[in-house]
């Protein structure tokens, strides 16, 4: 479904990502993790077309999507819940929903919009309650809430999230994961980035592990979370401190 | 007779006088307050200052002026002109915006803001080619000029006079409280609208959810300019039209918003209002030469109090109450 091949992504003179291939099947859960500045961020910003690859394919079905704008990527159905949710603070809740589905067309607006918003509610009820309030005012947890039901407004096919466990307290974190883990019954295929490499294998199917823009590791969820580089590196006792 | 009896009829006396410098100022605020809301408009969604506004004001002017009344101009009913005049700005605005987001779109906010005073010489320049330098006169709106509105004498004393409500002062006034209606419903209940603020508070997130941030910026432009067209329409049968009307005007409107709180819309509005009445008022009991130093001077004044604005003055007041 998803296919990315030898991508090369540099800012200005730097080299983010050197050669990474890697590919999402449908349905499937996978996930990314690697250390800070690893170049995770940078792998979802290429495939939303926010820092177009310099090199290399990516390839979205049957189209190459390496060189076209992030709003006509987004029509294709790829939604990108980024870094530090990148909300519209002074509006709505409500309004940072509908402004989900802002590539929608007309006619599939009056379908589904209604539908989907109270879906969202349905699997966030936190945000029908705050839904006239602002979104800046929210909770850290809400707020990543709000940037995965805003991404989904879009009905997209594929969801790459970046880092929803940032910040979060384990429980709110829990809540999200299984929301996560529940959106391959509804035909939706995830690319979830991680440092939380725990969390992230025990809902995904297959994982890649990325170093200083490298991928250096793939296998299934299992087999990384078995792995004693991925348990040493990004699984060990000391982890914890590294990543809060 | 005792003296605060005296002193009571001697200001009432003066309320003719205070009425009409209100009514007067209010309609160059309302101008001062569409400008500055133009500027507002294309702030919040680039951080650009567009020092070409008072351009679009002076397009609105002299083209409406061209397509009405002009010797050798079609002679076309406002109705007609006034759209033609609003759209030639938009196109102008509109090709601005998309110099400034396309081919510079790496380029810093100060050289963007640059580029905008380029753009503003070059727009008077073109002008006074096609327009000359000569100011000329501009046909009113509607056929009767004005109203004299006699207080009751109770008030004012038997042989006051009148205060003069001129007809194209309200259609000022009425335009501008219109564009900050539509505006308002705008920017809060269509998804156009709200995506341009989205654009404005948060590029990122906007370009995230898929929306052309390039194409909403020269919407802003556009939009921008139509706002300026209309105030220049407006205002030139009261100002005459001139290539270099835009200049003052536009700085006016830029005072205003600045002392509004630059991106603030409530802000900007209130600002150039006040900014109009208080001009007026200074022009006729301090000095009228230096009228057009007041707004400056009220302007650092302001940004000496409150750098953030006056809203951001009143905000912080009740929060601290
Ligand atoms: N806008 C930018 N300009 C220049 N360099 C950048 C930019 N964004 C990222 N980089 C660099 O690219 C590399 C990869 O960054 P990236 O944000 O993709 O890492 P990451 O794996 O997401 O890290 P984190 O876990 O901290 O979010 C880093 O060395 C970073 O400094
Ligand atoms: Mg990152």
């Amino acid at each position: 479904m998803l296919r990315l091949t030898s991508v090369v992504t540099t800012y200005g003179r730097t080299t983010a990502l050197h050669s990474v291939s890697l590919h999402v099947r449908p349905g499937e859960i996978v996930a990314l993790v690697g250390a800070n500045g690893a170049g995770k961020t940078t792998v979802l910003n290429t495939i939303s077309g926010i820092t177009p690859a310099a090199k290399g394919k990516v390839q979205y079905g049957e189209k190459d999507i390496a060189r076209m704008s992030a709003d006509r990527i987004v029509r294709l159905g790829i939604s990108h819940v980024p870094e530090g949710r990148q909300l519209f603070a002074p509006l709505p809740v409500k309004d940072n929903l509908l402004l989900g589905s802002y590539t929608l067309r007309h006619a599939e607006k009056q379908a589904h919009q209604q539908e989907d918003l109270q879906r969202i509610y349905t699997m966030f009820p936190i945000l029908k309650e705050r839904s006239e309030q602002r979104a800046g005012t929210l909770s850290g947890g809400e707020q990543q809430m709000l940037a995965i039901g805003r991404a989904l407004m879009a009905r997209p096919t594929l969801l790459l999230l970046d880092e929803p466990s940032m910040g979060l307290a384990p429980k709110v974190m829990a809540e999200i994961f299984n929301a996560i883990a529940e959106f391959r019954n509804h035909g939706l295929t995830v690319l979830l980035v991680e440092q939380n490499a725990r969390w992230a294998l025990k809902i995904a199917d297959r994982g890649y592990v990325l170093e200083t823009g490298s991928i250096v590791l793939e296998g299934s969820a299992e087999e990384l979370l078995e792995n004693r580089e991925v348990q040493r590196a990004y699984l060990g006792k000391g982890y914890r401190e590294v990543w809060e | 007779m005792t003296e605060p009896v005296y002193a009571r009829k001697r200001i009432m006396g003066n309320l003719p006088d205070i009425l009409q410098l209100l009514f007067t100022g209010l309609a160059v605020g309302s101008i001062y307050a569409i400008i500055a809301v133009g500027f507002t408009v294309i702030f919040s969604s680039t951080q650009v200052v567009n020092f070409a506004q008072g351009e679009f004001v002076m397009i609105g002017a002299l083209v409406s002026y061209w397509l009405v009344g002009a010797e050798h101009g079609p002679h076309l009913p406002l109705l007609l002109a006034l759209p033609l005049a609003v759209l030639t700005a938009m196109f102008v605005g509109s090709a601005l915006g998309w110099v400034l987001m396309r081919p510079l779109k790496d380029a810093s906010v100060t050289t963007l803001i640059i580029i905008t005073v380029g753009a503003s010489m070059l727009m008077h320049g073109i002008a006074s080619m096609l327009w000359g330098k000569d100011p000329v006169s501009v046909t009113a709106f509607s056929k009767t000029s004005g109203y004299s509105l006699y207080l009751p004498a109770a008030l004012t004393g038997p042989d006051a006079y009148p205060v003069y409500i001129g007809t194209q002062e309200l259609w000022v006034m009425g335009l501008a409280a219109l564009i900050v209606l539509l505006l308002t419903f705008f920017f809060n209940k269509t998804m156009v609208g709200k995506a341009m603020r989205a654009v404005s508070v948060n590029r990122h997130g906007a370009r995230l959810i898929g929306i052309n941030v390039s194409r909403m910026v020269v919407g802003a432009f556009a939009l921008s300019a139509a706002i300026g067209a209309i105030a220049g329409a407006a205002i030139a049968p009261i100002s005459m039209a001139s290539y270099g009307m835009g200049t003052m005007l536009g700085l006016k409107g830029f005072a205003a918003a600045i002392v509004g709180g630059l991106g603030n819309f409530p802000g900007s509005v209130i600002a150039g209002l006040l900014l109009g009445i208080m001009e007026n008022f200074s022009a006729t009991y301090i000095s009228s030469q230096y009228k057009d130093a007041f707004a400056f001077i009220i302007l650092l004044v302001v940004l000496v109090i409150s750098p953030n604005g006056i809203v951001a003055l009143f905000r912080r007041r009740r929060a601290r109450a």
